[in-house]
C-alpha cells in the first residue's frame, strides 16, 4: 500500500517536474499573413570533423534561413536531403527535387535551421604533418611524447577547373587561353596550444596568449590565385612534454576578389599593369619610329649645320660692322627717350588728375541726366495734356466767336428803333393808360367812377339781401303745412288748400264709387220705384217717372260729380306741384338768393376795397413806368455801349481763335518735341552712364598710363644702360659668332655619328623594349583575366547548394581538426577510479555497519 | 533547532553534530585533494570537482534507503541524462522546445525506472545523478553538440569519478544512516522510512 503511494507520488513529482521543464521553455510562436516585402538570407555552414591525422570523420551542412520583414512568400531553398533534420522544430520539411519548399508568413523575423549530411565536394583539402625532434611521426605517437614538436597544416584549394580566358597580347590584339581557375577562397587556421607547449615558434601567424597559460595561434590564408597560392602550408613548433595534439580549426569561405576591398586593389593593379605594358609597347614603338625619323633628319641636320656655319660667319661680319655702331646710336637714342618719357610721365600724372575729375563730373552728369530724363518724361506728359487743352480751347474760342457775333448783332437790334426804342414808346402808352385807369377808378363819392359804382353796388346788394330774406319768408308762408288730413280746416297755405281739395275730392270719390252714396241713392230710388210706385195705385206711373227722373238726375249728378272730382284731382295735383316747386326750387332758391346776395354784398364791399387798392397799384405802376422809362433810356445807352464792346469782343475772339489754332499746332509740336526730349534724355542718361564708366576707365587707364610712363621712364633708363651694354656686347658677339662658325663646322663633321647612332638604337634597343612591353601587358592581362574568371566563379559557385531566388546567400566551411589529448585514457582512468572509490565507499559503509 | 541537553536526545544530537562536522570536513578535504591529485594525474576534473563531489556526498549523507539503492538511483539519473544528451544531439531540434522536451524526458525516465523498482531506487538520488551529469557536461555539450558521442563519455566518467570521491568521503564519516542500526531498521522495514523522515523534519522545525 505504502509502496503504491510512493509510486504514485513519484509519478506525480516526476510529471510535475517534466511539465515544469517543458512549460518553462515552450513559448508561443507568432505568424502573420500579409503581403509585403520579406528579405531572405540563406547561410550554409559546412562543418567537417577531421581526425588528428587529417582523415575526414563526419561532414554536415547547417542551413539557416533568416526571413525578415512582413509578408508571405513561397520558399524554395536548395538543400541536401540526406540526413535532413529540422533544428527548429519537430516537424519535417517539404522537400521536392532537392528543394525545401513551403509558404511562409513573416511578421518580423523568422528563422529556419536544418542540418544534413554533406555529400558535396569539399573545396579544401587539409593535410596534417607531425614531426617530433625532426622525425615525421604519426598522430598517435605524439601523445605523451617529449621533445620538439612540429605541426604543419597544408590547406589546398582544390576547386580549380579549366576556364577559357581572353586577354591582351600587348600589341592591340587579344589571346584566348585555357587555364585552371579555382574559386577564390580566404580563411584562417587557428589553434590554441596548451600550457605545456613552450618555446613556441611560428612564421606567419598571429600569436597571443589565451589567458590560461596557453598560446593562441591564428594563420591567415589567401587561397586566391594569382593573388595568392592555391596551397598554404602553415605550422608551428614547440617544446613539449607529455605532448597532446591540440584541436585546430580551418575556416574558409569563397570571396569575390573584385568585390573584396582587400583584393580589389591588387586585381586593379594587374589591370593597370597590363595597361602600362600596352602603353610601354606603344610608347616604345613610337620612340622607335621617331628614332628612325631622327636618323633621317640627321642628314638634313648636317646640311643645316653647314648653312649655319656660313650664316655665323656672316653674323660675325654684320655684328662687327653694323650692329655695334648701331647699338651705340641706340644708346644715345635711349637716353633721349628716357628724358622724353620723364616728361610724358609728368603729363600723364596731370592727365590722371584730370581724368579723375572727369570721372567725377561724368558721374554728376549721369545723375543730372537721370533727373533730366525724369523731368522730360513729366514735361512730355504735360505737353500732351497742354495740346489736348489748347485743342479744346480752340474749339471753345471758335464757338465764342460765333456767339459774340450773334450777341453783337442782337445788341444792335436791341439798341435800335425796333428794340429798346420801341419799348420806350410802349412805356409812354402804358403811362397814358395808367392815367386813364386812375381816372376811371375815381372815388366813392365821385359819380361815374368805378369806386363810386362799387360803393353803390354794395349798398344795393344790402337792400337785395333784405328783400331776398323777406321773399324766403313769404315763400315759407305760402307753402304752409298740411295739418290733419281729415280736417280740411287744419293746416295753412298751399298745403292747407291742397288738403282741403283732397278732402273734398275724397268725399266725391266716396259718393261716386260703386255702392257709394249715389248708388245707394239710385238704389233707394229704384226701391221706391219698385216698392212704392208700383204699389201706388195711382201714382205709380208718376211716381215711377219721377223716380226715373230722379234716378236720371242722379246719373247726371254722378257725371257732374265725377267731373268735379276730376277737377278737384287736377287742383290737388296742381297744388301738389306748387308745393313741390316751393319745396324744391322756390324756397331753396330764395334761400340761396339770400345767401348769394349776402356774399355779393360782401364781395361788393371787397371789390370796393380792391378797387381802392387797385387804384393805388395802378398809381404805383404809373410811377414804375416812369422809372422804367428812365431805366430804358439808360439801358439803351448801355446796350449801345455793349454792342460796341461785343463788336470788339468778336474781333478779339476771332483773333483768339486764330491764336489758339496756332497754339494748338504749337502744343502738338511741343508734345512731339517733349517726347523726343524724353527719349533723348533717356539716351543722354545712358550716355552719361557710359561716359561715367568711360571716365572711370579713363581714370584707371590714366593711372596705369602714369604708372606705365613711370615704368617706361625707368625702363628707358635701363634701356639706355642696356643699349650701352648691347653696344659693348655686340662687339663680344661678333667675336663669339666667329667662334660659333668654327664650332658649327665641327658639328657638321660630327653629325653623321648621330645618324648612325639613331639607327642602331632603333634596331638594337627599342625592339627589345617593345617586346618587353608586350610581354608585360600579356602577363598582367592574363593575371587580371584569371582574377576576373575567379570572380565569376565566386559569384556563380559561392554556395554549396544555393540560396532561394533573390536571397542573399553565404557559405562557410569549417574544418574542425580534433585534438588528441589522451581523453580516452583519462576516461578509462576516471571510470576505473570511480568504480574503485564507489566500491571503497560501499566497503566502508559495510564495515561501519559491522562496527557500529 | 531546539537542543535539549539532557538524556538520549542530547547524546544523539551531539553525535549528529560531531559526524556532521567530521563528514563535512572530510568532503571539503576530498574535493581539495580531488582537484590537486586530478591535476597531478592530468585527469581534467577541475571544473567538475565541486559539483560532482558535492552531489556524491549528498548520496552518502541523505539517510534514505540503502546505500546501494541510493547509488543505484544516482547511476540511473546519470544514465538518463546521458541518454537525454544523445537524443538531444541526434534527434531533437536545437530549440527551447527541444531542450524542454529533453529535460522532461530525462526526468520521466528517472521516474519510470524508480517506479519500476517500486520505490527501492529513490527518485531524489536519480535526480541528483541527473544534476551531476548535467552540471558536468552541459557546457561541453553546448560547445560541440555533434561530438556528443565522444565528449559525453568524458562528462559521464568525470561526473561519476568526482561523485565517487564525494561519496567515499561522506560515507566514511557520516552519521547513522550509513550502517547504523537505524539504517538497518529502515532496510528491514522500508515502510517506516517515511515516518522516520517526518520525525527528522519535525525535529528540524
Amino acid at each position: 500500500m505504502t509502496s503504491t503511494m510512493q509510486r504514485r507520488s513519484l509519478a506525480r513529482v516526476g510529471a510535475g517536474l517534466a511539465a515544469l521543464a517543458l512549460g518553462s521553455t515552450m513559448l508561443p510562436a507568432f505568424a502573420a499573413e500579409e503581403d509585403g516585402e520579406v528579405a531572405v538570407t540563406n547561410t550554409e555552414t559546412v562543418q567537417v570533423y577531421l581526425a588528428p591525422t587529417g582523415e575526414i570523420e563526419t561532414r554536415r551542412v547547417y542551413e539557416q534561413l533568416t526571413l525578415s520583414g512582413d509578408g508571405t512568400l513561397d520558399l524554395e531553398n536548395p538543400v541536401e536531403t540526406a540526413g535532413l533534420r529540422n533544428l527548429d522544430g519537430f516537424g519535417t520539411f517539404e522537400v521536392d527535387g532537392g528543394l525545401q519548399r513551403g509558404t511562409v508568413s513573416v511578421d518580423g523575423v523568422e528563422r529556419f535551421r536544418s542540418v544534413s549530411d554533406y555529400r558535396g565536394d569539399l573545396p579544401l583539402e587539409v593535410e596534417i604533418e607531425y614531426r617530433l625532434d625532426g622525425e615525421r611521426v604519426e598522430a598517435d605517437d605524439v601523445v605523451g611524447a617529449d621533445g620538439l614538436l612540429e605541426v604543419f597544416y597544408t590547406v589546398r584549394n582544390i576547386t580549380s577547373e579549366p576556364q577559357e580566358i581572353t586577354f591582351t597580347d600587348g600589341a592591340g590584339s587579344t589571346v584566348t587561353e585555357s587555364v585552371d581557375v579555382p574559386i577564390p577562397m580566404v580563411g584562417s587556421v587557428s589553434t590554441v596550444l596548451p600550457a605545456n607547449f613552450t618555446d613556441v615558434e611560428t612564421s606567419g601567424a598571429n600569436m597571443a596568449g589565451d589567458g590560461k597559460g596557453g598560446t593562441k595561434l591564428t594563420f591567415t590564408m589567401t587561397l586566391v590565385p594569382p593573388l595568392g597560392e592555391d596551397t598554404v602550408r602553415v605550422g608551428y613548433q614547440a617544446r613539449v612534454s607529455d605532448a597532446t595534439i591540440p584541436a585546430a580549426t580551418v575556416s574558409a569561405l569563397p570571396v569575390n576578389p573584385l568585390a573584396s576591398p582587400a583584393f580589389k586593389s591588387a586585381a586593379s593593379s594587374y589591370e593597370a599593369g597590363s595597361q602600362t605594358g600596352e602603353k610601354l609597347a606603344a610608347g616604345a614603338t613610337e620612340i622607335d619610329s621617331n628614332l628612325l625619323k631622327l636618323r633621317d633628319g640627321t642628314g638634313e641636320l648636317i646640311l643645316g649645320l653647314i648653312q649655319l656655319r656660313n650664316g655665323a660667319s656672316q653674323l660675325r661680319d654684320g655684328l662687327a660692322g653694323r650692329a655695334a655702331p648701331g647699338a651705340a646710336k641706340l644708346a644715345t637714342g635711349a637716353g633721349a627717350l628716357r628724358d622724353g618719357l620723364t616728361q610724358i610721365d609728368s603729363g600723364a600724372d596731370r592727365l590722371d588728375t584730370g581724368a579723375g575729375k572727369l570721372r567725377d563730373g561724368a558721374g554728376q552728369l549721369g545723375a543730372g541726366a537721370e533727373e533730366l530724363k525724369a523731368g522730360a518724361a513729366k514735361l512730355d506728359a504735360g505737353a500732351k495734356q497742354l495740346h489736348t487743352g489748347t485743342g479744346t480751347a480752340l474749339a471753345g474760342s471758335m464757338s465764342l466767336t460765333a456767339g459774340l457775333s450773334k450777341i453783337s448783332s442782337g445788341l444792335k437790334t436791341l439798341g435800335g428803333e425796333q428794340g429798346l426804342g420801341a419799348a420806350g414808346k410802349g412805356i409812354d402808352a402804358l403811362q397814358a393808360g395808367v392815367d386813364q385807369l386812375l381816372a376811371g377808378f375815381g372815388s366813392a363819392t365821385q359819380d361815374g367812377t368805378l369806386l363810386y359804382a362799387l360803393n353803390a353796388l354794395s349798398g344795393g346788394l344790402g337792400q337785395l339781401e333784405g328783400g331776398a330774406g323777406q321773399l324766403a319768408g313769404g315763400l315759407g308762408q305760402l307753402r304752409g303745412d298740411a295739418g290733419v288730413l281729415a280736417d280740411p280746416a287744419d293746416g295753412s297755405g298751399l298745403a292747407k288748400a291742397k288738403n282741403a281739395v283732397d278732402v273734398i275730392k275724397g268725399g266725391l270719390d266716396e259718393s261716386l264709387k260703386p255702392g257709394g252714396s249715389l248708388d245707394q241713392l239710385v238704389g233707394g230710388l229704384t226701391g221706391v220705384k219698385t216698392a212704392f210706385c208700383s204699389s201706388h195705385p195711382t201714382l205709380s206711373a208718376q211716381c215711377a217717372g219721377t223716380v226715373d227722373q230722379l234716378i236720371a238726375g242722379v246719373g247726371v249728378s254722378r257725371t257732374n260729380l265725377g267731373q268735379a272730382a276730376g277737377g278737384l284731382g287736377a287742383v290737388s295735383g296742381g297744388l301738389g306741384q306748387a308745393l313741390g316747386a316751393l319745396d324744391a326750387q322756390l324756397v331753396p332758391g330764395a334761400q340761396a338768393l339770400h345767401a348769394g346776395l349776402i356774399q355779393a354784398k360782401t364781395g361788393a364791399t371787397k371789390a370796393h376795397q380792391g378797387g381802392i387798392a387797385l387804384k393805388d397799384g395802378v398809381a404805383k405802376v404809373g410811377a414804375g413806368l416812369t422809372q422804367l422809362e428812365s431805366g430804358l433810356a439808360t439801358a439803351i445807352s448801355g446796350v449801345l455801349q455793349l454792342s460796341t464792346g461785343a463788336t470788339a469782343a468778336y474781333t478779339g475772339s476771332s483773333a483768339l481763335t486764330e491764336g489758339l489754332g496756332k497754339l494748338s499746332g504749337g502744343t502738338g509740336e511741343l508734345a512731339t518735341g517733349t517726347g523726343k526730349l524724353a527719349a533723348g534724355s533717356g539716351k543722354l542718361s545712358e550716355g552719361a552712364d557710359k561716359v561715367a564708366g568711360g571716365a572711370g576707365q579713363l581714370a584707371d587707364g590714366t593711372t596705369k598710363l602714369a604708372d606705365g610712363t613711370q615704368e617706361a621712364a625707368a625702363g628707358s633708363a635701363r634701356l639706355a644702360d642696356g643699349a650701352t651694354e648691347l653696344s659693348t656686347g655686340l662687339g663680344e658677339a661678333a667675336s663669339g659668332s666667329g667662334r660659333l662658325a668654327d664650332g658649327l663646322a665641327r658639328a657638321a663633321s660630327g653629325a653623321p655619328a648621330i645618324r648612325d647612332g639613331a639607327g642602331r638604337l632603333s634596331k638594337e634597343g627599342m625592339s627589345k623594349l617593345i617586346g618587353a612591353g608586350e610581354d608585360t601587358a600579356m602577363d598582367y592581362g592574363k593575371l587580371a583575366a584569371i582574377v576576373a574568371a575567379g570572380s565569376e566563379r565566386a559569384e556563380a559557385e559561392a554556395m554549396a547548394y544555393g540560396a532561394p531566388q533573390g536571397a542573399q546567400g553565404l557559405t562557410a566551411y569549417s574544418f574542425e581538426i580534433r585534438g588528441d589529448t589522451g581523453e580516452g585514457g583519462r576516461n578509462v582512468t576516471r571510470g576505473v577510479l570511480a568504480g574503485l572509490l564507489l566500491a571503497a565507499g560501499l566497503g566502508v559503509v559495510a564495515l561501519r555497519r559491522r562496527i557500529v | 533547532m531546539a537542543v535539549v541537553w539532557e538524556g538520549h536526545v542530547w547524546r544523539r544530537d551531539a553525535f549528529v553534530m560531531r559526524t556532521l562536522v567530521t563528514a563535512g570536513a572530510m568532503v571539503a578535504l576530498a574535493i581539495v585533494m580531488l582537484i590537486l591529485v586530478g591535476a597531478a594525474l592530468d585527469l581534467n576534473v577541475d571544473s567538475a570537482a565541486l559539483t560532482g563531489a558535492a552531489l556524491g556526498a549528498v548520496i552518502a549523507l541523505v539517510p534514505d534507503r540503502s546505500t546501494t539503492a541510493r547509488l543505484g538511483g544516482f547511476v540511473v539519473g546519470l544514465a538518463a541524462a546521458w541518454i537525454g544528451y544523445v537524443g538531444r544531439a541526434g534527434v531533437l531540434p536545437d530549440t527551447s522546445t527541444g531542450r524542454a522536451l529533453t529535460a522532461g524526458l530525462v526526468v520521466l525516465i528517472a521516474v519510470g525506472v524508480c517506479a519500476a523498482t517500486w520505490g527501492r531506487l529513490p527518485l531524489w538520488s536519480a535526480l541528483v545523478g541527473v544534476a551531476a551529469m548535467t552540471g558536468t557536461y552541459e557546457s561541453a555539450y553546448s560547445a560541440a553538440p555533434s561530438l556528443v558521442v565522444d565528449t559525453s563519455v568524458t562528462g559521464a566518467t568525470t561526473a561519476l569519478f568526482t561523485a565517487a570521491v564525494g561519496f567515499l568521503a561522506a560515507a566514511a564519516f557520516s552519521a547513522g544512516p550509513a550502517g547504523s542500526s537505524t539504517e538497518r531498521r529502515r532496510e528491514a522495514a522500508p515502510d517506516d522510512t517515511h515516518t522516520e523522515l517526518e520525525t527528522m523534519l519535525e525535529e528540524t522545525r
